[in-house]
This record gives structure tokens, sequence and C-alpha cells, in this order.
């Protein structure tokens, strides 16, 4: 309840004020200073103080206002306590279980790839994206699925918008699933790519896992803490194995790979980890990613509030304005102009689609008070989002040049030309005071232990040469090339269980769609089934990594989008249901909340994807492209087998584009019709709610409040 | 005050591990006449629940 102390109301007055000036001027400094760097000090207060703001007045808007959240009401956890699946949990507990699943790899990734850009346009979408957007979705999920028994996104759809918004959710779950996964196995390839220190250490995780694995499982059975800090310790031993065999002359050539081998390599992983007993892999190496993911993200926070740097990277990147060279989205690291590729790379850290999975169906069913949902499913997200805003400091407080030169995919070919290297990157960043020089290049890849980091696209090489960067300058005097490779091992880790534990879930979906056409295949314990179902979803995303790494520039050009994409496609799911919820609900001025991130979406993703389409710029547009290889077949500058599979996988990915873009307007066209049927009392309210339709405030009140 | 601190912490780590879901498994269906599964039964099941939760990028 609200402080009826005068005074203390008055003190809590300047205290917001306060905070919301020190947004504004943190904002403003971003924006607005010139000629000298800004501090990254400026973009963590900004941050910091917009989640502050945002979590007292939004978050708290949504559970009071429109979903009146009352622990006066049961939630599913106590109603049908089973100490299985419904379990009433505390609420930090939940907490962590609830970060440990929507977290990964993708906050990392995207604002470093979307760093291209400058480093204001990603950190305002970051910050306004998720205080405006991607919390709100996570929150509004939780409490609807909360409010019925913990249903999952696609029962939610099926039952509150129709069966065939049903039937969208479950398939568009399937297809960002297999993008997502190309995607981060593709990031992991090219960070291990031509690496034998980085393979190594990874390769040892897995043989961690096992022995973790059967240590909680018959050794000490449930001694999970025990086992995680013998697999911690291991996984120290193995960052200098690696180091060893990096500087071994036989065994450092064993363990060297190009990206072909390594992509097969995680394919096989895929699979076998996908059909083996969750005790023996993926719960231990799912506990060893958690613990070292908390514990990184927490060393790189310390890292840069202690080290503070000033970052390089112009606030916008001049090229991309008008005349500029890169004006018509043409730039090195990814394809497309600011509006809109911009807020489709950065994915995860904004606003993530795939959270929504998490905050129904699992998350619900462990919360023990009604109350405990912002700090769970609206503090979660903002968590998650500053780990992006650490990841873009990362980036952006690199020299340019070597930004450029590991993330420039074009760049990859001429690796052993340094000279050529430097001078392209030159022509990019030398109108903003930087001089890229081969010497640099390599004193970095030497700094980092590395053969080079020319190339070295997808955007974990670059973090971890960051984080590296400032953990030298927060623990002086240490190895820079043993942080490099921590980093490098922690987002290969974290990527390993995705894939795993992604392949698994995909797997299910899977089961349960064949299951509805010949029941046997539906049962998850027959292992025939297991097998078919496993090798449905590797052969889904493993077509799409391979066809990425075919791509000479390394392919994360042509991935990038479409995950993108794929994951703003599952929250307009999300968007869309919990619209008609809250309709349903008798809220309908509340429906706001929703309804804003949800046009954004729409028109943000509706319009890369028609330029992803129809573009005539040859690395944007898919069809420009189809029209560019066999161009280049007639004058005879590139091979019939190279054309062809170049068309062929151009012409995959324009499909899918399409498809996304076609199902994201059917979702919303349903959603809307629904929407309308209620609203003029053509069709009864149904819903399954566990309480009564409308139990708070009503529109009257909302008005007045 | 740091103390008491760092034994909420630790017991909520080990509650948000499972390193103690055993114990309250056993806390919460003592007594109740059916028969309890063994540690290493109970581990069992419990890996398989928590390996099907989804996992974010």
């Amino acid at each position: 309840m609200t402080t009826r102390n005068p005074m203390r109301r008055v003190l809590s007055f300047i205290l917001w004020a306060a905070i919301a000036a020190t947004t504004a001027g943190a904002f403003a400094v971003m924006a607005l200073k010139r000629g000298e760097p800004v501090n990254a000090a400026w973009l963590v207060t900004a941050a910091l103080c917009s989640y502050a703001v945002g979590y007292r007045f939004y978050a708290r808007f949504i559970a009071r206002r429109v979903f009146a959240l009352d622990d006066a009401r049961p939630t599913p956890a106590v109603r049908r306590d089973d100490g299985h699946d419904y379990v009433p949990t505390s609420k930090w507990v939940v907490f962590g279980h609830h970060f440990a699943a929507i977290a990964g790899a993708g906050p990392l990734v995207g604002p470093i790839l979307a760093a291209q850009f400058g480093f204001l346009p990603g950190t305002i979408w970051i910050i306004v994206g998720v205080v405006m957007a991607g919390a709100v979705q996570d929150l509004v999920i939780l409490c609807a699925s909360m409010r019925r028994d913990g249903k999952s996104l696609a029962q939610m759809a099926r039952e509150e918008v129709n069966p065939i918004a049903g039937g969208i959710a479950l398939l568009s779950i399937v297809g960002i699933i297999l993008i997502l996964i190309a995607f981060l196995a593709l990031v992991v390839v090219q960070a291990l790519a031509h690496s034998p220190w980085g393979t190594v250490t990874i390769a040892l995780t897995i043989p961690i896992a096992l022995l973790m694995g059967i240590w909680m499982r018959f050794i000490r059975p449930g001694r999970v803490l025990e086992a995680s800090a013998l697999g911690v310790a291991l996984l120290i031993a193995a960052l200098f194995i690696g180091k060893w065999v990096h500087y071994h002359p036989t065994w450092s050539a064993v363990f060297t790979y190009g990206e072909r081998e390594l992509a097969w390599a995680v394919i096989a992983y895929g699979f076998i980890a996908a059909a083996l007993p969750v005790w023996l892999l993926l719960a231990p190496r799912d506990y060893l990613s958690a613990f070292v993911k908390v514990g990184t993200v927490a060393l790189l926070a310390f890292g840069v509030l202690w080290v503070r740097p000033d970052l390089h990277m112009p606030a916008v990147n001049p090229h991309f304005s008008a005349g500029g060279i890169w004006a018509e989205g043409t730039g090195p690291v990814v394809p497309g102009t600011i509006f809109p590729f911009c807020f489709i790379v950065i994915a995860c850290g904004a606003i993530s689609g795939f959270h929504a999975l998490v905050a129904s169906g699992t998350t619900p069913k462990m919360i023990s008070r009604e109350s405990h949902a912002p700090a769970i499913g609206y503090a979660g997200m903002l968590m998650e989002s500053f780990v992006a805003v650490l990841a873009m400091i990362a980036a952006c407080s690199l020299d340019p040049g070597i930004y450029f030169a590991m993330n420039a995919g074009a760049l990859k070919p001429f690796a052993g030309d340094l000279a050529k290297v430097s001078e392209t990157v030159n022509a990019w960043i030398g109108a903003w005071g930087f001089t890229l020089t081969p010497e640099m290049l390599t004193q970095t890849a030497a700094d980092v232990e590395e053969k080079t980091i020319v190339g070295r696209t997808g955007g974990a090489a670059t973090l971890a040469v960051g984080m590296a960067r400032i953990f030298e300058r927060a623990f002086t005097g240490t190895a820079l090339g043993l942080w490099y490779h921590f980093a490098i091992m922690f987002e290969a880790l974290f990527i390993l269980t995705t894939i795993d534990a992604g392949t698994r879930v995909g797997r299910f979906l899977v089961q349960e769609l064949a299951g509805r056409v010949w029941s046997p295949l539906g049962r998850l314990t027959w292992w025939p089934a297991i097998i078919v179902g496993s090798l449905l979803m590797v052969a889904g995303w493993g077509y799409f990594l391979l066809a990425a790494i075919a791509d000479p520039n390394g392919g994360v050009k042509a991935l990038v989008p479409l995950f993108g994409i794929s994951n703003q496609l599952l929250a307009a799911v999300a968007l869309s249901v919990a619209t008609v919820i809250l309709v349903k609900m008798g809220k309908t001025r509340a429906a706001v909340i929703t309804l804003l991130p949800l046009s954004w979406l729409l028109v943000v993703t509706e319009t890369a994807g028609w330029q992803l389409l129809f573009s005539a710029k040859a690395n944007l547009g898919l069809f420009a492209g189809i029209a560019k290889a066999r161009a280049d077949l007639a004058a005879g500058t590139i091979g019939e087998a190279l054309a062809s599979t170049q068309i062929f996988n151009k012409y995959v990915c324009a499909v899918l584009c399409a498809t996304f873009m076609v199902v994201i307007v059917v979702i919303v066209a349903i959603s809307a019709w629904e929407c309308f049927q209620v609203l003029t009392g053509r069709k009864p309210i149904v819903t399954r709610s566990s309480v009564p339709v409308d139990p708070g405030p009503t529109e009257a009140e909302l008005r007045e409040g | 005050m740091l103390r008491r601190l760092l034994i909420v912490a630790w017991s909520r780590l080990r509650e948000w591990s499972g390193d103690d879901a055993y114990e309250r498994y056993l806390a919460e269906h003592r007594g109740h006449g059916h028969a309890l599964l063994g540690r290493r039964e109970f581990y069992r099941a419990y890996f398989d629940r928590r390996g099907k939760r989804p996992r974010c990028c």
C-alpha cells in the first residue's frame, strides 16, 4: 500500500524525481557528448536508473492495477502442490530458476553485432525495449499462466484465442528453436575454428559433465553442490590443459579444426546429447553453465564498474547516416540499416519471445505468492538486459579497428594479408581518429594467445577480447590469454547447454506432433521414437548451420536476421495472446501495455522481413542475392557447385522469412478478430482463468488511478 | 548479521540446486504411511524433471 505518512510521500517523490532526472541526464550525455569519448559509467547509470523507474512504476502498475495480484489468492503451486511439477518455492529460488532458464548467449552476442551501428541505437533499444516491451511480455505471460494453472503459451493460445492460434504457436516454437540453435551453434563454431586451445577446453567439458552426472547419480547421489564444485575446479584445469595443447607442436595440430569439421562435431554432439538420459549429460552441464554464467557475469559487472572504460565506438556510426558509405545497409558486420535491423539483431537483450516459454508452463508452477511475479518476471528480464548492456560496453570499449577486423565477415579470406585488412578497416575508421596497423592485429592475437583474430565473426570472440581487456585492467598483471579463453569457454559452455536442452525440448514437441499421426511416436520413452525425433530436430538446425558455414564469409550475416525475426515472431505470438487475455479480463484500456510493444514488433519485423526478401542490395535482399549468384556463375567468377548451393540456401531462407512474416500477420489478425468479437458482445467471454474474469479495479477506477 | 545472511544464502543455494531436495522430500512425505523412494531413485526422477525445462538463448 502507498504510504500514508505525508513526510515519507514527499521524500519518496524527491527520490524518484532525482532518479528520473539522473536517467534523463545519463541519456543526454550519451547522445550529445561530442569530441571526447563517452564513459561506460553513463551507460550503466542510464540502465540502472531506467530499470529502477520501470520496476517501481510500470511493473507495479501491471501487478496492482492490471492483474490485481493478491496474496490471498492461492497460486497453482499452492493449490496443486504435488512435489513434482507444482512446488511452492521461495521467491529468490524461483528467481534463480527463472533467470537461469532465460539467460544465455543471446544477450551477450546480439549487442556485439549491433555495435557496428554505434553504441547509442543498441543501448537505447536494450534499455527502453526491456522496460516497455521485453520485461512486460515476460511479466504479463507469467501472470496469465499463473492464473491458469501454469499452462503453456501454446495451450493458452489454443484456449484463449482459438485452435488455429494454438497450432501457429506450436509451429513457431519449433521454427524458432531450429533457427536459434543453428545461430548459436554457428557462434560456437566461429569461436573455436582454428583454435586448439578453445576446442580442447570445450571438448573436455563433456567428460567433466559426464563425471559430474555419474557422481550425482551413483557415487554420491544428489550431492549437487559438491559435484558442481568439482566440475568448476576441473573446468579451470581444462583451461590450462587447453593452453598446454595450444603450445604443443603435435597436439596443437591434432586439435586444430576448420568450420566444417566443427559444425559436424556440434551436430553429432547435439544428437547424442538429446538422446542420452538427462542425468548423465544435460543436468550436470546445466549446473556447470549456470554457476559459471552467474560468476562470470558478476565478475564482468564488477570489472566494468571498477575500470569504467571509455567507449571508442561513435555514438551513432556516421557511415549509416544519409550519404554515408553504408547508408543503404551494406555494413560489414550484419546487413541492413539501423532501422529496422538494430532492433532485430539485439534480440534477447531487449525482448525475447523464447522467454514466454519459460514464463508460461515452467516458472508459474513454482511461485508461492502472486505478489512475487514482478520480482521474477519483470526483474529477471531487467537483469538479462543489464547483461546486454555489459556486452555492449565490452564491444565498444575495444579499439574500433580491432572490432571491425574481427567482425567483418568479408575480411575472413584475407586473414593472411594483414596489410590489406588494415587498409580496408582504416578506410572505415580513419575519420574517427583511429588507425589500425598490422602490428596491432598480430599483437592482439599474440596477447590473447590465438593464431589470428581477423574474421572471427559471430560475436563470441569479440566479447572475449573485450572482457579480457577489462579483466586485465581490473586485476592488473594477469594473463590476457587466460581471460580470453576463459570467456570463450564460458560462452561455449552455455551455448552447448542451450543446444542440447533446445534439441531435447524440440524433440518433445516433434514427438507430440508426430504422436497425433501415429501414437507410438509420441511416447517419450520408446527409443525408436527418441531417435527419430532427435534426428529430425538435429537435421533441421544442422541444415541451417551447414548452409551458413558454406558461405565463404562465415554465414553470420545470413543467419542473424532470421534468428532475430523468428525470436520476435514468438514475442508477437505471446503479446497477441496476452492482449486477448487482457481484453477478456475486461481490461481493454490496459491492453495498451501489450499493444504498444506488439505494434512496434510488427513494424520492425515486417519491415526487416520485406527488406530481407526484396532489397536490391545483394548483401541483404535474398532475391537480389540469388540474381547475383546467377550472374556470378554466368561470368565464371564462382563455380557451379557453390552457386547452386548459395541459390538453394537463399531460397530456403526466403521461404522461411516469408512464412514468418505471414504467420505474424495471421496471429495478430486472429487475435484482433477475437478481441473485436468479445468487445462487441458477439461472442460470450470464454476464458480459462482460475479466478473470476475481472478480479481487480474497474475501468473507471483504472482511469482515476 | 553477515553470518545470518550467509546462512540464508547457503540454504537458498541448496534449495535452488536441489542439493537438499531429498531431505525436503523426506520431511514432507515421512509418516504418510506409503513407501518412500530411496535417495538414488529420487534423484533419478529429480534430474529428469529438471531436464525438461527449456533453456533460452
